[in-house]
């Protein structure tokens, strides 16, 4: 008799996909989806590109499911291999890509020099949907880097340390880094409500 | 814009990354600073309308195609056992280096084992009786060479059957074989 796979636990399907088990992984893979996949687009913010890292990552996943030992949530541990995924590939696609600008606005703070102070509460007043909106917007503009480190840091809660070790820099560079994709952060979502008047 | 020691400082304190020690300390040092309370403000602001604002983009791939992938993905991974170059040419590549010396090898010593004991094939390879073989080509890519030894210096010490001797360069891998066969 074919297991009911919909209702079986994580922990469950794990343990069956690392028997061999295709159809527990393939449900594995439809519940965390969605997920991974925004994780991929957080980090690179190109959709396609985001399907194939996801799904690269769900094949890497596969081969190493052995070594998950259920220390975190798989998740978790699945998210964990995304961003390393994400990350490899950005390394190689910025050696291919002169990033002197990103280099420049790194070292200068970039853009926010020309901007002005952030308001106190720059989205008072916006639904969260707009919100959403506008900072997916802001996301946009901040370089690779900068990206990464909000992303590691705001939506997966790692530690300086953490993300520190997985892009290969120092802590004070990660803390620099964190600052300032904060402040243009805070600056361009002051300079959209300026720009709509609100 | 530089960022003051003290901004990382105040982003530590928001981030709870800053020993509790040095916390206290912060914290007197910002009763005496508005520019400093005023980074902890918006520092404190972002952090949080970030976080709880993430933005999810949907993912409108159908399942089936997208588990689809991943499925050919993994069954093209499992189905390859031998690592990438070990093809049947490559087989027979590894072959050929390895036997081929061997081959030359036991010629070679095939040789000289039947020259010391053949005065007569001496005698007959110093004037000019010996006869290449027909070795026939069997591998276009080789390019191969005849030449006659003509002399052997080292008498035999017994006399065997008349035999001719050739020797084969295989320019393309820098490799000589020696060919004896005997005409009796």
């Amino acid at each position: 008799m074919r297991p009911d796979y919909a209702s079986m636990e994580d922990a469950e399907l794990v343990t069956a996909a690392q028997a061999g088990d295709m159809r527990s992984f393939e449900e594995l893979v439809a519940r965390h989806r969605d997920k991974i996949f925004a994780r991929a687009y957080s980090m690179s913010r190109n959709e396609e590109e985001a399907i194939d890292l996801s799904q690269e990552a769900w094949v890497r996943a596969w081969k190493k499911l052995g070594q998950f030992q259920g220390d975190s949530s798989f998740s978790t541990w699945m998210t964990r291999i995304t961003i390393n995924l994400c990350l490899d590939y950005l390394r190689k696609k910025k050696r291919r890509i002169f990033e002197s600008i990103e280099k420049m606005n790194e070292e200068s703070g970039g853009v926010e020099r020309l901007m002005p102070l952030v308001d106190e509460n720059p989205t008072a007043g916006l639904e969260k949907s707009e919100l959403r909106n506008r900072i997916d917007q802001a996301l946009d503009q901040l370089s690779e880097a900068h990206r990464s480190v909000i992303v590691m840091h705001e939506f997966e809660e790692m530690e300086y340390r953490e993300i520190a070790k997985k892009m290969d820099c120092s802590i004070g560079t990660i803390m620099s880094r964190l600052f300032y994709a904060r402040k243009k952060l805070a600056t361009l979502l002051t300079k959209y409500k300026q720009e709509e008047g609100l | 814009m530089d960022i003051r020691e003290i901004d990382l400082k105040i982003q530590s304190y928001v981030d709870g990354e800053m020993p509790p020690r040095e916390m206290l300390e912060l914290e007197n040092e910002l009763k005496a600073s508005a520019e400093g309370r005023e980074t902890m403000e918006w520092l404190t602001q972002i952090k949080r309308v970030v976080q709880e604002n993430e933005p999810i983009p949907l993912l409108d791939t159908p399942r089936k195609l997208y588990w689809e992938a991943i499925e050919r993905d993994i069954q093209g991974s499992l189905s390859q056992p031998t690592p990438a170059g070990e093809s049947k040419g490559n087989v027979f590549s590894s072959w050929l280096s390895w036997l081929a010396p061997v081959s030359a090898a036991c010629l070679v010593a095939a040789i000289l084992i039947t020259v010391t004991k053949s005065p007569e094939a001496l005698q007959q390879s110093q004037s000019g009786n010996s006869i290449a073989t027909g070795m026939k080509e069997t591998d276009a890519s080789l390019d191969l060479s005849t030449t006659y030894l003509s002399r052997i210096d080292e008498a035999p010490e017994t006399s065997v059957p008349s035999s001719s001797i050739s020797t084969f360069e295989f320019t393309s891998n820098g490799m000589t074989v020696v060919w004896i066969e005997d005409n009796e």
